[in-house]
């Protein structure tokens, strides 16, 4: 295909990239405390994409679908698209050599699954009477090939293998959620003793209810969690968002307008990251990038497009078989700081611990916005925690609160994240 | 096809279906003047989908060369997962169905070249730049995917479907340099492209409320009397309770199973709730699902008692009641499950007026940029909202976000007006991997005594 491609690039004189992904994906599944099955499939396709007179165009098939239809569907689209004034990847001498392929996930026996899946719904059920446990263990195995008109030409191969666990208790006024879950590409990195703690330590701190009336609170966002403080600063250092003004952090390059404990990484080249990659989508070489670094804006996730307008590097792309490259984080690491967990929660007379909150993604997330409710989370007294406070909203800005944080000396590696806790000193909390 | 159907009879099953597919799409996004990126994809796959021993083996692939070894997998898959599952999956009777069914379509995407399809896009955003200098941006995406549907099964069945589903939003970007909001303009059909014309006027009048939302203020957050309209109402009934009515959800637990028995009475005594397959044009439009079921009107709520459930064959047969039409996949790589359709809250006999009038301090709350539940909390947040004092309607208000526990609410319901409406927007509904799904939801204005509201302390 790789010739073949190239001759039409040539016959049509036009620059190209050729994109094929061989995915194959396994689940196990328990749910409602019993072994649910098994699903297991591959998809094998390839995207193109062309450039004439700096235009692009983009198209994709999954199957078997005519290669030089499938470029001249791009070519129509390019006609219309916005110019571009950057090549596609060239030919590179040395790759990174990133530890993320592991031939022992793609022949562990599926029973392994099962066994894993048994002793997790085993542990939960014991946690509480009438939970119903669930569990998943996926793993995909990828193949990915890009090669350009500029002498790209490389393919790698990627395992990722994730565990997750939950268990839901459901008695009418008394919903509770709990869930772990983590990512890897290397079998021997898991962590599954923490997982466990997690779960255990939240469903007992949930039996007894706490009220936590309207107003001002120190809150601390666990690993767990620190994804709802993370993606409104996400969509802002997304170098796509800042060339269209979306962001919040444009035209902020080189200030300081964090704590300077904040320090947020992003990097592909973590070995055994479920992210992680020796080129990415568009076949640019992974560099690990500090995104921000003790509070100051560093950088921001580029792909060749947006790096080109920016004049920064990219190595950021990330796509599926059916999309376009586009900006996106790989593996994120936030930096510890000098607190200790247990001093951070005996710091103030009350402090609220959220560990999952819901329907933040619907808010004004662009504009730094984090408004919703606390689906799980725990009202600490003098460094004890009291119960479980619910029918509680949240609502702050991360753009303000990240002004002022205290981080833990603790962290944990969870799928994308490597984390602390993040003390915030006073967030609205609204109650009924 | 009839190679398919012939691969289906195989001694060694209890049941086998195959789902193919195979189809089109095309998206385009435009940012401000300028167009991100157009796509188009030609996509085809098929899963085998088999019951052996009461346990289900599921492959799916994208080279249908292969198919007797895919199937072949599937029934090993099956095969050796016996013993491990102690309660066997079953299916609910059917009289299975031959048809090809093509969804009547009024105006045809791919009648539009896509020249104009992006003369109109853009057309769109310049509307909206130009409506205020304080919009500083705009954000038009449009997605449509046009699609033939094969289902054949061991019992015999074989229904083809064409299916056309488009939708998208234009969504105007104020700011003020400290500051952003955004409003949205939706539109999606499963039948007609048309539904992307005319919306030059509701564009600037969302662009002109974007620009008025930056000056609004927060509200005082607490507990308050809540207006939501036709849009919102929707979200509402969507995620908190369409949800919760998904038979998979219920059918092993023995505390849901409690709350959600058929009979209880769940909210107040004018709430009525549909899920349906059948109003035309909707993006939730739908003649079969995905086992080849017809896509029945269920009843969920009759005047506040619980009286359906949605259901795939399996749930129904678990739950000894009949099959609903509501199992769906998102696609090819998944195995369907009881998934909604077009869910609404019927329309009732009270004037919106009359809410507004009878609050002394409360919240009318519009639109929404969607919601979320855990089964027993909801969230959502509006796209507007305006406090309301002594009976008139005063501020805008901004970042309001409305939650509260679903089961006090559907009784706290004292409202509904008689003013039903539904509109599609883009995107779709997401569970358990599979998304985004097209649905539609709707209803009339709701009256809520009270919700808890995020805002300032």
């Amino acid at each position: 295909m790789k010739e073949e491609f190239i001759n039409l690039t040539k016959e049509k004189n036009i620059s190209g990239e050729l994109f094929q992904l061989k995915s194959y994906r396994l689940s196990v599944d328990f749910e409602n405390n019993k072994f649910k099955g098994i699903d297991e499939g591959e998809t094998d396709g390839f995207a193109v994409r062309v450039m004439k007179n700096n235009k692009i165009g983009f198209a994709y098939s999954t199957g078997k679908e005519n290669l030089r239809e499938l470029v001249e569907l791009a070519l129509d689209s390019a006609e219309f698209s916005k110019e571009v004034n950057f090549k596609f990847a060239h030919s590179v001498e040395k790759l990174p050599n990133i530890q993320c392929f592991d031939e022992s996930i793609v022949n562990e026996d599926r029973n392994v699954a099962i066994e894993l899946g048994k002793e997790f719904v085993e542990f939960i059920r014991s946690l509480k009477d009438g939970i119903q446990a669930g569990f998943s263990m996926q793993k995909s195995v990828f193949e990915e090939t890009i090669v350009t008109t500029e002498g790209f030409e490389s393919t790698f191969k990627k395992t990722v293998k994730s565990v997750s666990a939950g268990g839901v208790f459901t008695k009418e006024g008394d919903f509770l959620e709990v869930s772990a879950g983590e990512a890897r590409s290397l079998n021997g990195t898991f962590d599954l003793e923490t997982m466990k703690e997690k779960l255990k330590s939240n469903v007992l701190a949930a039996n007894v209810s706490a009220k936590a009336p309207s107003g001002k609170y120190p809150v601390i966002f666990t690993p767990f969690s620190i994804g709802e403080v993370l993606r409104p600063l996400l969509i802002s250092l997304n170098g796509q968002n800042v060339l269209k003004g979306f962001s919040m952090l444009r035209g902020k390059l080189g200030q300081t307008i964090f704590s300077s404990e904040l320090t947020l990484i992003d990097n592909p080249l973590l070995s055994g990251g479920a992210y992680s990659f020796p080129f990415d989508d568009e076949g640019v070489v992974s560099q690990r990038k500090e995104l921000i670094a003790k509070g100051q804006v560093r950088n921001f996730l580029a792909d060749l497009d947006t790096a080109s307008r920016l004049h920064i590097y990219g190595g950021n792309a990330q796509r599926s078989l059916s999309s376009i490259p586009q900006p996106s984080s790989s593996n994120l690491i936030l930096q510890t700081g000098s607190t200790p967990f247990n001093n951070m929660i005996k710091m103030p007379k009350k402090v609220l611990i959220i560990e999952s909150l819901m329907g933040t993604m619907m808010g004004n997330v662009i504009g730094g916005f984090v408004t919703g409710n606390i689906e799980l989370g725990y009202l600490v007294e003098n460094g004890a925690i009291v119960g479980r406070v619910k029918d509680v909203m949240i609502n702050f800005n991360v753009f303000d609160v990240l002004k002022d944080i205290a981080v833990s000396k603790e962290n944990i590696w969870t799928d994308k994240y490597i984390a602390p806790y993040i003390y915030l000193p006073s967030v609205s909390i609204s109650s009924k | 096809m009839e190679r398919i159907r012939e691969l289906t009879k195989r001694k060694d099953v209890d049941y086998m279906e195959i789902r193919l597919e195979r189809g089109v799409e095309t998206n385009i996004s435009i940012t401000g003047k300028k167009v991100d990126f157009i796509k188009t994809g030609k996509f085809f796959g098929g899963n085998v989908r088999v019951l052996v021993g009461g346990i289900w083996g599921f492959i799916y692939f994208t080279e249908l060369d292969t198919l007797e070894n895919k199937i072949e997998l599937a029934v090993q898959q099956a095969k050796t997962l016996q013993g491990l599952v102690k309660e066997k999956s079953g299916l609910v009777q059917i009289t299975p169905v031959e048809k090809v069914v093509k969804y009547g379509v009024k105006k045809d995407p791919y009648s539009v070249p896509l020249s104009e399809k992006i003369r109109l896009l853009k057309h769109y955003s310049e509307v909206s730049l130009s409506a205020d200098k304080k919009i500083v941006n705009s954000r038009v995406l449009y997605a449509d995917k046009k699609k033939v549907l094969y289902f054949a099964n061991s019992e015999g069945a074989y229904i083809e479907q064409h299916i056309l589903d488009l939708g998208g939003y234009v969504m105007p970007i104020a700011g003020n340099g400290k500051e952003i909001q955004r409003t949205m303009v939706p539109f999606g059909s499963s039948s007609n492209y048309a539904v992307l014309e005319g919306l030059d006027d509701e564009i600037v009048q969302k662009s002109k409320l974007a620009v008025s939302l930056l000056n609004a203020s927060i509200p005082q957050g607490g507990e308050y009397p809540v207006i939501i309209d036709q849009h919102l109402g929707g979200v509402f009934i969507h995620e908190a309770f369409g949800h919760l009515s998904e038979a998979d959800f219920i059918f092993e637990n023995k505390n849901l199973q409690r709350i959600m028995r058929i009979g209880n009475k769940i909210g107040s005594e004018i709430l009525n709730v549909y899920d349906s397959g059948d109003i035309k044009g909707l993006r939730g439009y739908l003649e079969y699902d995905d086992e080849g079921v017809k896509a029945k009107k269920v009843q969920l709520i009759k005047n506040g008692v619980l009286s359906g459930h949605l259901h795939s064959r399996e749930t129904a047969y678990k739950m000894g009641e009949s099959p609903t039409g509501n199992a769906r996949a998102v696609g090819f790589n998944f195995a369907p499950i009881p998934r909604m359709r077009t869910t609404y809250i019927d329309s009732g006999k009270d004037k919106f007026e009359d809410f507004v009038r009878d609050i002394k301090k409360g919240i009318y709350a519009k639109g929404s940029f969607g919601g979320q539940t855990n089964g027993e909390l909801f969230t959502f947040v509006s796209e507007e909202a305006y406090l309301i004092e002594n009976g008139h309607i005063t501020h805008l208000l901004k970042n309001v976000s409305l939650s509260g526990n679903v089961f006090e609410t559907l009784k706290n319901i004292v409202g509904i007006a008689d003013d039903f409406e539904i509109r599609d927007s883009g995107g779709g509904c997401g569970k358990a991997g599979q998304w985004p799904l097209p649905v539609s939801h709707g209803a009339p204005h709701i009256y809520i005594k009270k919700a808890v509201v995020g805002g300032k302390q």
